[in-house]
């Protein structure tokens, strides 16, 4: 729905005034306050766990066992002092003390599409305003840091556009953890001497037309062509693979999907990627709730439990932030379907690593986890606590195509306690 | 900087008031000769002070109106005839072609298909394409107004009328409100979705409940899923009477408002559901021609008339350019014809712009774009996905190549597909956009550099378009000039045979062809072969 980013992205890059400003030194003065400068020792990267389709609190982390709407789940005591959790859950269980979390975030958007928006962005979706996801603003904010990889992947989900920002940031996919990448390597039968060569004779193509017609197009193809053999010839290239590399980590993990899209996370993060997503979908249990999410905890404790356990091993977990989050929760209310509808009222998120203060819950549902009954947590104010630790300025204000200045976080408090 | 730009030119744009004439026809300026049109052009070069660029070599000409109207830039074959026709007419006599063939349906259906049902496209297989009504509609020419009928008011069952996907589609994805949002851009050039959650900031014209008003049309439209026959499903619209509740900031209350078309409620007819009532609103303003032909304009120039295209303001905003007023009265008194409209453009002076700037004078970028945008030169343009994919098909011979393996014709276009769905995944990051960002991404880069497409496609085997100008040419500065002209459709410049020619071997065996290929998949995936200019 938004006309102009395109036509401003076109616009921008074609005008001489964009052109003559000189790249460099106007992305410096632009980078500076992109930093909010408050949070001495912040994370160097953040994984998303997301729970496509909006996880079952009830069946999960906010268990409401013996209540009529409780579902057949038993709880089981975790490592975190007062939250029983999913008996489905017993690795997570055990990592749960280094976690927050946060029984009592609620929202008002109960459509997927629309809920994706907002969790992914911090803003609910308005028609026109063509929010960023937050994983292209902390891409970059790491430009240039990443060693040649790119600043936002997305493993198995589509992770959400770049918005109004330059389609760069957006994320890098990764269909799936466990087939190689798409165009990582050299196509069948072309060796390095004749990449390279072929390359060379594009750049004397692309000059050419820079310095004639092509003007500031031909340079801006030019230099994401140019990103794009930085990554092919990048160091951390190696973190894309997963299958057969360490027959140890893939029985941590779990060889699923999931578990594996968990270890090249990860791998990820080790090689430089600033910003990871994972998704695990299926959780839109309309229907047979119980049997479905039963089955979606084997993968997303096996893989979550291994990823939190591995990243405190590596002493990655001080600077890298993990975020378990879905598109929203689900109703008390079991249907006739022995299902569970979408809830957004009222659901759970979990926070760990990256100098989160682990050990506590947030907030507090009511007894049939349908309602928020002890301090309400929004989504503007996860984001602004995101983007402390993430040293992220939240009053960061771009100018959208549309021509509506919007702030990097949409307000909303850090969450008191947590950082 | 340049967002801060465009951030003023709303705020000029914004101050003018509100207008759209309540009822009755609009101004009957009748039609347009294309010497009056070119008359007008020539007026706003001098009235913005710019020395037009000598017209397009042929070459150029050819190139860029195959892959406006066809979709895809013409063949070695086509070029070669092209530059040695002699006859004077043979411009006018091109366009005339690509507009009756068949082409031309494709290549608007994809720009069209993207601008409706985006979604849609990108995850529709090719049995079910709902692209299939839009193809057809073009290429019978049946008048945008009829189109536009189909598509706003239709009734009944999604898969006969592939146009009713629209609503269906944006209903789904959006809800009411989104396809209000959708429809006014669409089909008015209006922006007035600020004005779901407030008066619109900084365009006094549209209040909040202009925009609910709008909603309440569409706040009634029901589609219903039905199991047909072998537990196939369908999907049918109908309507229920509609209004919509208007929340207030916070969404804690609402209020109801009833239909209201931008002020004014048109008259209702009994019998007739919202949504017809709403389409002849729509058909009676100036806006609706004004948005196509301004539409029109700025995919075929590369921008709009009023910039951006579906940011018209109002009926009457002071400033829209006579140009796009007397268009509109024409496609108008025309019928809404859409051939006619993409003929007058393409044959106009304006679209025969070279894009070197004139003699004499410095070429500099801000007066390049400063001539740009007064049409008085050729800028570049982005491609589609569709147009890129077609590109590399028709530059490397992919296509001929692909029905030579695959021996049947249909498996032949199921790969085509598929390979072009890939394009689209790759190459569309945008909702409801019709053309791609420029400068792409990352894996987008790397798809040219190491995709199938571009890598086998630029391989010298027989049936490819570089196998057979190694075959017919001897001369490396023949084969060099060949391989251009498949790539940019013009020959190689002195600047390029120095470069190149000394890697060119004559003769064909294997350590022969080696530097062939590598240049023309240099060429290939180069910007000026995969742009429009």
């Amino acid at each position: 729905m938004n006309p102009s980013r395109r036509s401003l992205i076109k616009w921008g890059t074609a005008s001489g005034l964009w052109a003559g400003l000189g790249g460099t030194l106007g992305a410096r003065a632009a980078a500076r306050d992109l930093f909010a400068g408050k949070n001495p020792r912040p994370a160097r990267a953040c994984i998303l766990l997301y729970m496509a389709g909006g996880p079952s609190q009830l069946d999960t982390f906010d268990p409401k066992p013996g209540r009529k709407t409780g579902g057949p789940f038993r709880a089981i005591p975790s490592s975190l002092d007062g939250a029983p959790i999913s008996e489905h859950l017993p690795r997570l269980a055990t990592q749960l003390k280094r976690t927050a979390l946060i029984r009592s975030l609620t929202a008002k958007e109960g459509n997927h599409d629309r809920a994706r928006h907002l969790m992914h962005t911090g803003y609910a979706p308005a028609a026109g305003a063509d929010h960023p996801a937050f994983g292209a603003l902390v891409a970059e904010a790491r430009d240039h840091t990443t060693g040649g990889m790119p600043g936002y992947v997305s493993i198995a989900g589509p992770g959400e556009p770049a918005g109004f920002l330059p389609a760069n940031y957006g994320p890098f996919p990764v269909q799936s953890p466990l087939r190689p990448v798409r165009h990582l390597g050299r196509a069948r039968g072309v060796d390095q001497a004749q990449f390279e060569e072929r390359l060379a004779l594009w750049r004397q193509l692309e000059d050419g037309y820079a310095g004639g017609n092509g003007g500031a197009f031909a340079r801006g193809r030019r230099a994401v062509g140019e990103q794009a053999a930085e990554l092919m010839r990048s160091k951390g290239l190696d973190a894309f693979r997963v299958e057969a590399r360490n027959e140890k980590a893939r029985e941590l993990y779990g060889k699923g999907d999931f578990g594996a899209g968990c270890l090249m996370a990860r791998q990820l993060v080790e090689a430089g990627v600033p910003f990871v997503e994972v998704t695990l979908g299926g959780w839109d249990t309309h229907e047979a709730n119980f049997e479905r999410v039963k089955k979606l905890c084997e993968a997303m404790d096996q893989g979550m439990a291994a990823l939190l356990e591995d990243l405190d091993q590596r002493g990655l977990l001080a600077s890298t932030l993990v975020l378990w989050m879905g598109d929203f929760g689900r109703t008390p209310h079991i249907n006739e379907k022995a299902g569970r509808d979408h809830h957004p009222e009222c659901s759970s998120v979990l926070l760990a690593g990256g100098g989160i203060k682990g050990g506590q819950i947030v907030g507090a549902s009511d007894q049939d986890g349908g309602e928020v009954r002890d301090r309400p947590v929004t989504v503007p104010d996860l984001y602004r606590t995101i983007a402390h630790v993430l040293d992220l300025n939240p009053e960061k204000t771009r100018v959208t195509p549309a021509g509506r200045p919007l702030k990097a976080v949409d307000g909303g408090q850090i969450i008191p306690g947590l950082v | 900087m340049a967002r801060h730009r465009i951030w003023v030119l709303a705020l000029a744009l914004g101050c003018s008031s509100a207008s759209v004439r309540p009822t009755g026809v609009a101004g009957g300026g009748g039609l347009i000769s294309q010497a009056e049109l070119d008359a007008m052009i020539e007026a706003s070069w001098q009235k913005a002070g710019v020395t037009p660029s000598p017209p397009a070599s042929d070459g150029e000409f050819l190139r860029r109106a195959t892959l406006d109207l066809a979709g895809r830039p013409p063949t070695l074959g086509e070029t070669r005839v092209f530059l040695a026709d002699q006859r004077p007419d043979k411009r006018t006599r091109l366009v005339d072609r690509l507009l009756g063939s068949p082409e031309f349906g494709e290549a608007w259906a994809d720009r069209y298909a993207n601008l409706l049902w985006h979604e849609q496209v990108k995850h529709s297989n090719r049995d079910r394409d709902p692209r299939a009504w839009l193809v057809k509609a073009f290429n019978e020419n049946v008048g945008y107004d009829k189109i536009s009928g189909v598509i706003l008011a239709g009734r009944g069952d999604v898969e006969e009328h592939g146009g009713l996907t629209f609503i269906t589609d944006r209903l789904r994805a959006a809800g009411p409100e989104g396809l209000t949002a959708s429809v006014a851009r669409v089909f008015l050039g209006l922006q007035i979705q600020c004005a779901q959650c407030h008066d619109h900031p900084y365009d006094t014209r549209w209040k909040q409940e202009d925009f609910w008003g709008l909603v309440a049309y569409f706040a009634g439209t029901r589609v219903r899923q039905d199991e047909k026959m072998m537990g196939e499903r369908t999907l049918f619209i109908y309507d229920d009477a509609g209004y919509a509740m208007m929340p207030s900031r916070d969404y804690s209350s609402g209020v109801v408002v009833k239909p209201r078309f931008l002020g004014y409620q048109p008259r209702e007819r009994p019998t007739e559901s919202l949504r017809r009532a709403f389409f002849r609103a729509v058909v009676e303003t100036d806006l609706f021609p004004k948005a196509m032909v301004g539409r029109t304009w700025s995919q075929l120039l590369g921008h709009g008339l009023v910039e951006p295209w579906d940011d018209l303001g109002g009926e009457n905003d002071p400033h829209h350019p006579p140009l796009l007023a007397r268009l509109s009265e024409d496609f108008r008194a025309g019928g809404f014809d859409v051939k006619r409209l993409v003929r007058q453009i393409v044959l106009s002076t304006a679209y025969a712009r070279g894009s070197a700037p004139p003699p004499g004078a410095p070429d500099d970028p801000q007066a390049a774009e400063v001539a740009v945008r007064a049409f008085a030169r050729a800028g570049v343009r982005a491609l589609s996905p569709e147009q890129l994919f077609r590109s590399l098909v028709v530059m490397t011979g992919m296509d001929v190549r692909t029905r030579h393996r695959a021996k049947d014709e249909e498996r032949a276009q199921k790969q085509l597909f598929s390979g072009m769905r890939e394009f689209r995944f790759a190459f569309d990051d945008d909702e409801m956009g019709e053309a791609t960002s420029f400068d792409g991404s990352v894996p987008q880069a790397l798809m040219l550099l190491n995709g199938e497409l571009s890598n086998e496609g630029t391989r010298s085997g027989a049936d490819g378009v570089l196998g057979g100008i190694l075959r017919f040419r001897q001369q490396p500065a023949d084969r060099l000039d060949d391989m251009m002209l498949a790539t940019y459709g013009r020959k190689a410049t002195e600047r390029e045979k120095g470069l190149f020619l000394d890697r060119l071997p004559p003769g064909d065996g294997p350590a022969q062809r080696r530097p062939y290929e590598n240049l023309f998949f240099a060429l290939t995936i180069s910007t000026e072969a995969l742009t429009n200019h």
